[in-house]
């Protein structure tokens, strides 16, 4: 496995790809910095949580090649020839594109220190978002590894990854329009005003539940809640064995 | 034989053609069998921990704790009965979003009443578009006129309704320059908490507080008779100005102009029938030339006087700035005698422009009068004639608040005078908060006039508003651009022109 991360996360240097991942991810982070500095009161919670808002950008373009290239190289038989468990490549590939991640973060760790210098406060309640953002970051980039696990077009990866992303941004848009067309649905239905409204209500609740964004918001008001980090590690671990079961597939097609 | 033997074989050879077929679907179903198994065991064990460790493995990380409830809360919601049952109404959905809105202090801090109520609190929240019937169920009478928004404490088919506004102190100051309300305090617990001891002590009072006179707003008082169990309502100052007879405390909060005869009548009516009366005047620009005579005409019913002056301390140990005019004032010896038994007890307030009260000297009258805050030795009046000549008093003590009653009544009189605003103005408790020694006393006051016990109301602090301001000497226009400059230009270039060299070196491997 360490071998698989060592190769992987090398690779983003010896490519574009980590290069334009991290300029990018500093300029977002820089953006919203600036304009909290500039106004006088800077929240790295809120920051932090503003920045999870851009996974939807910069998690493709990290985990597009993650797969998709050795396919592509053909380098991919490797996996399925060498005495190597697949689960540890997954593993691996997913350690590499979290410490990317990682290097990334240490843009928001200066801006912390510039922050505490110029006399604001940096809390626990920060750092429980620093916290929260890489559980998201390990939920996304397992989105990702599968998205670029499903075929061997880096673009493809990138977009099926995109979409799954923003799927997940949108649960909380998604729920209010599914509230309101059970609503509308159950309203006709019945013609009662509160069966339709625990109908809507009940049909947003289960949506919400599913939402990654909605449990961990309150972070960004030093709300520090495990569950919410449990939903995300959980997230995580279905799709890395759903990554895990896609490769596995094809060694046992191609036998 | 040899026949059976090779239509064996060619039968094997079948269903070994066969069996890769066979182990693709097993290991096939196997594979979806082993992720759903794994989707249910991640959806059990998330509705395990959010269900039954969700509260327990929830931790308030924030600067002044404001999403959890202080231990006096705790302690208030532990001695109540175990069959109370509270319910918490908000009339909106739960906001998704709470950032820079009030509810982001109000909707985590509820959760934190529910999760450690054990049950004796219930948070809810119902959009009243989407359930209309909510308003008719909490007020069937339709007396509080609840508007969405609010939020409605319930206890006993009683209800307390609380406004996300009432929750704050709002800078005044920027309120009246920009019309735009800037929190500078937290008292979202110190409102609902003390609203649940309301409903629970069942008890009730009602304050007045006289408008019409260019006085300043009194919001915050509101709050903090609110939080002691009094509705409050304002009488405006006209013609037919009459005290209602359900008036337990009448306050007159930083008049700019005297009161009128009719005002004057009517205060001295409700005194002499036992009234409870609060009153601050302060000494400023717009008032100094205002001399308050048919106020003073009231007060010296009560044997105390408001002098046209303001007090100027001298004594550098109690000057608060370099004119004098803010300043400490130390709390008289003989009013801390009677304040073990009466009043909380405080030994300094800070006064600013500040008009002297004195104590008359009613020979052989029966009054109890006490004067509170007083300045040191050195201190002297000044007043600034029309003719702008300014007049100075003697050095001595002044003092700048005074108590006085007729003991011995049955419904006894009580008038408290404070010769500044600063125990009561909302520029003053949303500088200071809720916390301030000023504003505790004059908390103290109305409680003591208004003959609440203990049970009716809860000694919460406030909070402050989380506050991540930078140092304004350190943020300044030049370390903005370094900053623009490094953070959004410099890192991400550097980054981008890395990128292009990487590719431009590779590109033909």
């Amino acid at each position: 496995m360490y071998a698989i991360f060592k190769r992987d996360f090398l690779q983003y240097f010896r490519s574009p790809v980590g290069y334009v991942a991290i300029a990018i991810f500093s300029f977002l982070a820089g953006f919203i910095f600036y304009s909290q500095y500039a106004s006088g009161a800077v929240s790295i919670s809120s920051e932090v949580i503003s920045l999870r808002s851009f996974f939807v950008i910069i998690v493709p373009i990290i985990t597009m090649s993650s797969f998709a290239e050795d396919k592509k190289r053909g380098t991919e038989v490797l996996y399925y020839t060498t005495p190597v468990d697949l689960f540890s490549v997954v593993a691996g590939k997913f350690l590499a594109a979290l410490a990317l991640f990682a290097v990334m973060f240490i843009n928001v760790f200066v801006q912390m220190i510039v922050t505490v210098s110029n006399g604001g406060k940096v809390g626990y309640g920060e750092w429980g978002s620093v916290i929260v953002f890489f559980f998201m970051a390990a939920m996304f980039i397992s989105v990702g590894l599968l998205a670029s696990s499903l075929n061997d077009n880096q673009i493809i990866s990138a977009i099926v990854a995109f979409v799954c992303i923003l799927l997940f941004q949108l649960l909380s848009t998604i729920s209010s329009y599914a509230k309101s067309a059970v609503n509308a649905v159950v309203f006709i239905i019945t013609q009662d005003v509160e069966a339709s409204a625990k109908a809507g209500d009940g049909i947003a609740n289960v949506i919400n539940w599913l939402d990654p964004f909605a449990r961990t918001s309150d972070f960004r008001t030093g709300v520090f809640s495990v569950s919410a980090l449990v939903f995300c590690l959980s997230i995580a671990v279905i799709f890395l064995y759903i990554t895990y079961r896609v490769l596995e597939k094809k060694r046992w097609s191609q036998s | 034989m040899s026949n059976k033997n090779t239509v064996a074989k060619n039968s094997n050879f079948r269903s070994s053609s066969v069996r890769p077929d066979s182990r693709a679907n097993t290991l096939k179903i196997y594979s979806i069998g082993s992720v759903i198994l794994l989707i249910a065991i991640v959806v059990l064990i998330n509705i395990l921990v959010t269900g039954l460790l969700g509260d327990p493995l929830t931790f308030d990380f924030s600067a002044n704790s404001q999403n959890t409830i202080t231990t006096q809360t705790r302690d208030y919601i532990d001695s109540m009965p175990d069959n109370t049952h509270i319910r918490i109404v908000g009339l909106l959905e739960r906001p998704s979003n709470l950032q820079n809105s009030p509810y982001e202090y109000i909707c985590p801090l509820l959760d934190d009443y529910e999760a450690k109520s054990g049950g004796k609190i219930t948070v809810e929240y119902k959009d009243p578009e989407l359930y209309p019937s909510i308003i008719s169920e909490l007020d069937p009478n339709n007396v509080y006129n609840l508007e969405e928004g609010s939020f409605v404490i319930q206890y006993n088919g009683q209800i307390q309704v609380i406004s996300p506004l009432d929750c704050f102190t709002i800078d005044e100051d920027y309120l009246v320059l920009y019309n735009a309300y800037i929190p500078t305090s937290n008292n979202v617990e110190y409102v609902f908490t003390n609203a649940i001891a309301r409903l629970l002590s069942g008890f009730n009072r009602k304050a007045y507080i006289i408008t019409g006179l260019q006085d300043d707003s009194s919001m915050a008082v509101k709050t903090i008779l609110n939080a002691l169990g009094c509705d409050v309502d304002s009488i405006q100052v006209s013609d037919s100005f009459a005290i209602p007879d359900d008036c337990d405390l009448l306050i007159l909060n930083g008049p700019n102009t005297d009161i009128t005869e009719k005002v004057m009548l009517a205060i001295e009516d409700y005194l002499a029938n036992g009234g409870k009366f609060i009153c601050a005047v302060n000494f400023t620009d717009f008032n100094s030339k205002e001399s308050f005579a048919n106020l003073n005409s009231v007060l010296n019913t009560m044997n105390i006087n408001i002098d046209p002056y303001i007090v100027k301390e001298n004594d550098v140990n109690y000057m608060l700035d370099d004119s004098g005019y803010s300043s400490l004032v130390s709390v008289n010896s003989t009013f801390l005698e009677l304040s073990t038994t009466d009043f909380e007890m405080y030994y300094t307030f800070k006064n600013s422009y500040t008009r002297p009260v004195s104590i008359l000297n009613n020979s052989g009258s029966s009054f109890m009068s006490v004067a509170i805050g007083g300045t040191s030795e050195n201190a002297i009046c000044v007043k600034v004639a029309d003719s702008g000549v300014t007049q100075y008093g003697e050095p001595g003590r002044y003092y700048t608040s005074a108590y006085s009653t007729i003991p011995g009544l049955v419904n006894k009189p009580e008038v408290i005078v404070f010769g500044t605003t600063d125990f009561t103005s909302d520029s003053y408790i949303s500088t200071y908060g809720m916390n301030d020694d000023n504003v505790k006393f004059f908390k103290s006051c109305a409680r003591y006039l208004l003959g609440a016990d203990s049970s009716a109301s809860v000694d919460v602090p406030t909070r402050g508003i989380s506050d991540y301001a930078l140092d304004g000497e350190k943020v300044t226009e030049t370390s903005s651009t370094v900053v623009l400059a490094v953070f959004m230009i410099s890192i991400p270039l550097v980054f981008l022109v890395a990128a292009a060299f990487v590719y431009e070196k590779r590109k033909n491997l």
